[in-house]
């Protein structure tokens, strides 16, 4: 009887051990939880992500320098057309047309 | 040059070469202050970008007082690029008001408003009252606490004015207190009634742009001299898209690496947390509040505050009208106030963020 007795004590005490464990684990999950519904980190998710974003935006920044090398020949081109009187044409054209 | 016979097609029924015409007809003067003249369309393209990213977040955000904050952690957290589109949505309204200012103000001190373009800055100051409205119902949005406290004390301020004041507070919460009331009342007004507005108020203004034209500096004015000028198309045009591309670099480049934050889901019950601040552009006016004694000249501080900037905001509405003489001693006058404002603005603004 008295093996038995000390064999349920073991075990209630064992069990309410587990328990505890059991019960701060949970409450140390809500916390995370709580903690990851009230603050968010904005920025990448993962590596993957990260990687791509820095990628994407270097190709950005090399195609704007590109563009605008392309955009300031256009300009050049554009004005020297205009000093040439190029776009009077049109102008007499459309006037014509009225 | 022979078109393509797509582009001789789409000619046909659109009328591009036109459009073209009409773009090489219209002059852009050419002159040492020629770099303002690309803000007035800076906001149109941070405009453009603010309606892309708008309609990206729209299609995840819910306007419920219960989803509203959840639904943002989401689009930041599990929408694929959803953090980013935020970022951008938020750093191009911050960017957008900020040129509105400087053109703005750029326009007041150049005197451009005078005689026949009254109705054009009249019509700028109605699109800049709208950009801010649309950057306070925004901040309202996301449903944290530091929205809900600014927007609080936001709504709260109009109660001072007599007569329609609490009329006025009752309506923008839809109701006594901020609730969800709210959120659904500031959506509404965020994704349809101010965007309706600012269409129509947009195309007065570029219509009375395209009726008037560019002005050139006053100096030329006074000399009786005229500026040279540029085709608006294609050498105004090209030369602004280099201005803009450099701007979307600086926009995707800060809001990668700036990216706004959400704060705590805003609950009602909570007390407001300390050091609550608004949005840049309305920290001078927040601060010009806070300095105001409870009393003055029997009346109540908040009271003679809010009405001063609403006077102001109405001579600066009619300021074309007042400012008669752009050249005389009262347009130095008013190029002096034009001074101490920004002085005055950005003082307080520094003195709020200490």
């Amino acid at each position: 009887m008295k093996t038995v007795l000390i064999g349920v004590l073991i075990l209630l005490s064992a069990g309410l051990l587990i328990t505890g464990k059991v019960h701060a684990q949970q409450e140390i999950d809500l916390e995370t939880r709580n903690e990851a519904k009230t603050v968010v980190h904005p920025g990448p998710q993962d590596i993957v992500e990260k990687v791509g974003i820095y990628v994407f935006l270097a190709w950005v920044w090399i195609s704007i320098v590109v563009l605008i090398y392309f955009l300031r020949l256009k300009v050049k081109e554009a004005d020297r057309l205009y000093e040439l009187k190029y776009y009077d044409s049109f102008k007499k054209e459309s006037d014509q047309q009225k | 040059m022979k078109k393509s016979k797509l582009l001789a097609w789409l000619d046909e029924r659109l009328g591009i070469s036109q459009l073209s015409r009409f773009g090489q007809k219209k002059e852009v003067p050419q002159h040492n202050h020629s770099l303002w003249y690309y803000t007035g369309s800076s906001i149109l393209f941070f405009f453009i970008i603010q309606i892309i990213t708008g309609f990206m977040l729209l299609l995840y955000y819910k306007p419920t007082l219960e989803q509203a904050n959840d639904s943002v952690a989401a689009i930041m957290t599990e929408v694929p690029f959803g953090w980013i589109i935020r970022s951008i949505h938020s750093w191009s309204a911050s960017f957008m008001i900020a040129f509105v200012i400087i053109h703005m103000l750029s326009i007041w001190l150049t005197k451009s408003y005078r005689k026949p373009r009254e109705l054009t800055w009249m019509s700028g100051v109605l699109l800049m009252g709208l950009s801010l409205a649309f950057g306070f119902t925004g901040y309202l949005l996301p449903w944290d606490e530091l929205s809900l406290s600014a927007t609080k004390v936001g709504t709260d301020i109009p109660r001072t004015i007599p007569l329609i004041g609490e009329w006025i507070t009752k309506f923008l919460r839809g109701g006594e207190d901020v609730t969800g009331d709210t959120i659904t009342r500031f959506f509404g007004m965020h994704v349809s009634i101010l965007p309706l507005a600012i269409f129509l108020v947009l195309a007065l203004h570029i219509f009375l742009i395209q009726k008037h034209g560019i002005s050139q500096p006053l100096s030329y004015d006074r000399e009786g001299r005229k500026a040279r000028t540029i085709p608006f198309w294609p050498n105004f045009l090209l030369r602004e898209s280099i201005f803009w591309l450099v701007l979307s670099g600086i926009l995707l480049t800060v809001a990668v690496f700036f990216p706004h934050h959400l704060g705590q889901p805003a609950d009602l019950t909570a007390p407001a947390p300390e050091g609550i601040k608004p949005e840049w552009y309305f920290l001078f006016l927040f601060q010009t509040l806070k300095i105001f004694p409870a009393h003055l000249l029997l009346i109540e501080g908040e009271t003679l505050a809010v009405l001063l900037i609403l006077l102001s905001a109405v001579l600066f509405f009619f300021l074309p009208v007042i400012d008669t003489d752009p050249s005389g001693k009262k347009g130095k006058i008013i190029t002096l106030i034009a001074v101490f404002f920004i002085a005055y603005a950005v003082g307080m603004s520094l003195w709020s963020l200490l």
